[in-house]
């Protein structure tokens, strides 16, 4: 029996140190491969930077990858950024406000989201924001205790009792530690990217780097000339989950406490979508949550959406074209001519 | 608690620790047994742990009264066990779907009802222990087995956590000796269990669970797929579920060896049947074995004239699929394999491969077995898109899709990295298949193998998916 149990915590040990160190190794030398899609890595990566930095534009654009997506900086002028991180919702949001004032003065804040990731349906917060380590350790504990108010699981309501919740939140610190076991799923498909695609992933890195560094954060997602797939669930009931209303006043606050200017948008559909959408259960919900909210924050500007746009200027079910982008910044820039921003 | 979990990593060497060196008396070695097993199972959901201890308590009560030696009173409690095993079924499994059936079939006679639904998941593992206790009460009527007098004894043989959720479905003759036994810790017996274990992790973390991902991603759009794509994501399904269900059962058998058991076999090697017989000597053999046992044969198997054989075996297979899910996919899936199994029985072609395995005594199948092995697989495939779809219509065109669209092959190539994960297990599992349990690594390179394979688990772990059958 000893010998057994010896011999088993010996081999566990040394298995566990030999994964905690190729995790280790790989991590810091080719992180982008080994956190996630490389591409992907490079792309977050690029706008955590902006955020982070004294940048010099005074007026920013905040959202998931429909804000990069929905609007160019340059078409509204020289002291627009955009800082929309792709996959990310309003605790992000919130947390880019907040670090980029670090540095900067801003003014004019303009959020660009797509109606699922204001109701905190997206994977990316575990995929993206945790492994890639944007938020700081102290601020991922500060969520914790967010989410202890709120009794559940941030991106996961089904979460909710004390016990799971103190799990989760436990295996989601060792994740964003990278710890063997939690560190990530697909470290073969990282090995086999890097040993298949290196070439291809720095031609794509190069482009993404150029495209955001040329168009201040506006990236332009559809090559496609059109794109008429619906991307919507008409009988989705639509509300905002406590975890992201708390963010959102959070946000709130900051601004008034900074007198920024606050625009809400709400990013643009396409018609096969807006045919699920229109009357539907998701229609309805969504009218009545932007009607509580314009009562509740009087100084927000609200475009209740979302905006149907053709087809013709989608390039994928989610993502405007460069069409799509044109004009949406068009009616962006021309609403904010109508509240006289300064820009 | 999922066995690929950080919750059941903590929770096994606590248990075995108790085990061999706090509990170290038989009785108290199975209350703790049992204790950890209802911990087990609570650790999902508390509350259908009363059910299961209150099916588990009716059935050991069943057991002395079907043991009467008065034939009728005997026969009158055994129908009674068989209502009340199949009524908790038929209330969390089925209820629904035959609620949802009927108000279809009054809605075409001009009756429209609004029937209430049952708003409760199916609890975990519903059809595995009630399958236990009634194979216990069917034994114990045709005097197979006694009625155990320890309730600790007859609860551990219900509950027996490595195999409480989703098998393999053992037989009271079979465990109940091993529990009523001091067991004594056998070093060779651990080690065995702590490699089907490895290995059962390596099936379900690494294989099917990647397989899981491109599996989903093909099913989901099959509208939008080619029919390649749809090829290869039914191959792929065959080798998730087979990595996904046979997985678990190594580590169900690996875990139960660490606490000194062993358990029945559920899998060997079933891709390489040679006919539709042998693959199901070779598919969940704990389930096919006991619907052969317990139905088949009282039914009259096919003793009773080709008729008789017939409507058995239809009766076998239709109930094998209807017992996976309240769904006419499910029912589709084991017709057809009804279909492909009664040719077999009526040329009397059944038992050709009853006792070898493909290329017994040589390194390489035969061109013929290498045929008969293919066409077996394709068929089995074929029937698993049935079972893997969300119903029929789905199946219907994903089948469709499959055969008939073959616009943009090329996007195909996207998917052939289920060949990364497929072909590492067919070749590992032909080394393998002529003994399940014993993982015959070259003893030179043995700790390689070994620690290659726990570090592939562990840079796979932490994407927390439920095992395929735990929903059965």
């Amino acid at each position: 029996m000893n010998r057994f149990i010896t011999k088993t915590i010996k081999y566990l040990v040394a298995t566990l140190l030999l994964s905690a160190l190729i995790i280790y190794v790989f991590i810091e030398i080719k992180p982008a491969f080994f956190l996630g899609a490389p591409v992907d890595y490079y792309y977050c990566t690029y706008q955590y930077e902006q955020i982070n930095k004294k940048t010099g534009f005074s007026n920013i654009i905040i959202g998931d990858s429909r804000g990069n997506a929905s609007v160019n900086p340059k078409v509204l002028g020289n002291k627009w950024i955009n800082l929309s991180i792709p996959g990310s919702d309003l605790f992000e949001g919130c947390l880019t406000l907040k670090k980029y004032l670090l540095n900067n003065k801003v003014d004019t804040l303009v959020m660009v989201y797509g109606l699922y990731y204001l109701a905190e349906i997206s994977p990316y917060f575990n995929r993206r924001t945790v492994p890639f380590q944007f938020v700081s350790y102290n601020e991922l504990k500060d969520l914790e205790q967010v989410e202890k108010k709120y009794k559940y699981k941030f991106h996961d309501e089904s979460v909710t009792s004390q016990r799971a919740l103190s799990l989760a939140q436990y295996d989601r610190r060792l994740k964003y530690w990278h710890f063997p076991f939690h560190y990530r799923e697909t470290f073969i498909d990282g090995l086999n990217s890097l040993c298949n695609t290196w070439a291809d992933v720095n031609v794509a890195k190069q482009k993404v780097i150029k495209q955001l560094t040329d168009y201040r954060g506006y990236m332009n997602f559809g090559e496609a000339d059109s794109n008429n797939t619906d991307g919507i669930n008409g009988d989705f009931e639509f509300y905002l989950p406590s975890i992201s209303k708390h963010y959102f006043d959070q946000l709130m606050d900051v601004a008034a406490k900074n007198k920024i200017a606050v625009y809400l948008m709400v990013a643009p559909i396409n018609q096969a979508s807006f045919m699920s959408y229109n009357k539907s259960p998701f229609q309805t919900t969504v009218d009545k949550y932007m009607k509580t909210l314009q009562t509740q924050y009087a100084n927000l500007h609200l475009v209740p959406g979302p905006v149907c746009l053709p087809n013709t200027m989608f390039g994928d079910p989610y993502h405007v074209n460069k069409k799509g982008t044109a004009f949406f910044s068009e009616i962006t820039r021309k609403m904010l001519d109508s509240t006289s921003i300064k820009r | 608690m999922l066995f690929n979990s950080f919750t059941f990593l903590l929770f096994l060497p606590l248990v075995f620790v108790l085990y061999w060196f706090v509990f170290k008396p038989l009785r108290w070695q199975n209350v703790l047994i049992l204790v950890a097993s209802y911990f087990f199972y609570g650790w999902w959901s508390w509350k259908f742990m009363i059910l299961l201890a209150v099916s588990t308590f009716a059935d050991y009560l069943y057991g002395f009264w079907v043991a009467s030696p008065n034939r009728k009173k005997a026969q009158f409690f055994l129908w009674l066990s068989v209502i009340n095993n199949l009524g908790i079924l038929g209330v969390f499994k089925y209820y629904n779907f035959f609620a949802l059936e009927f108000k279809e079939a009054f809605a075409l006679i001009g009756f429209h009802t609004n029937p209430v639904l049952l708003k409760v998941a199916i609890p975990i593992g519903i059809s595995f222990y009630t399958f236990h206790g009634m194979s216990y009460v069917f034994d114990i009527y045709r005097g197979k087995q006694k009625p155990v007098r320890n309730f600790v004894d007859y609860a551990v043989f219900v509950s027996f956590f490595p195999l409480l959720v989703a098998g393999p479905i053992e037989r009271a003759n079979h465990l109940l000796p091993q529990i009523q036994k001091k067991r004594f810790f056998n070093y060779a017996q651990a080690v065995a269990g702590c490699r089907l274990m490895l290995w059962g992790m390596f099936k379900k973390i690494v294989i099917a669970d990647s397989l899981a991902t491109i599996v989903d991603s093909i099913f989901n759009n099959y509208q939008h797929q080619s029919g390649l794509t749809l090829i290869i994501g039914a191959i792929a399904f065959s080798f998730q579920i087979y990595g996904d269900f046979s997985g678990y059962s190594d580590i169900a058998m690996g875990t139960a060896k660490l606490f000194g058991f062993e358990l029945l076999s559920n899998f060997r090697f079933p891709y390489f049947s040679r006919d539709v017989a042998e693959f199901w000597r070779r598919w969940h053999i704990s389930l096919s074995s006991w619907f052969r046992d317990y139905l088949y044969i009282p039914l009259g198997g096919s003793k009773e004239g080709k008729l008789k054989a017939v409507r058995n075996t239809f009766i076998i297979f239709l109930v094998s699929g209807f017992w996976h899910g309240a769904s006419w996919n499910y029912i589709a899936w084991g017709f057809l394999h009804a279909c492909g199994f009664l040719p077999l029985l009526l040329l009397q072609r059944n038992r050709r491969h009853a006792s070898d395995v493909v290329a017994q005594y040589r390194k390489y199948p035969t061109g013929k077995e290498l045929w008969q092995m293919a066409s077996t697989f394709t068929f089995v495939t074929f029937a698993w898109v049935f079972f893997r779809a969300k119903d029929m219509f789905t199946a219907a065109g994903y089948l469709k899709g499959a055969i008939t669209n073959y616009k943009h092959p090329k996007e195909a190539l996207a998917y052939c990295n289920v060949f990364y994960y497929i072909i590492p297990l067919l070749l590992i599992d032909w080394w393998l298949r002529r003994d399940e349990r014993n993982l015959s690594v070259p003893k030179r390179g043995k700790r390689i193998v070994y620690m290659v394979l726990a570090l592939l688990v562990i840079f796979y772990f932490g994407k927390k998916t439920n095992f395929i059958y735990f929903q059965f």
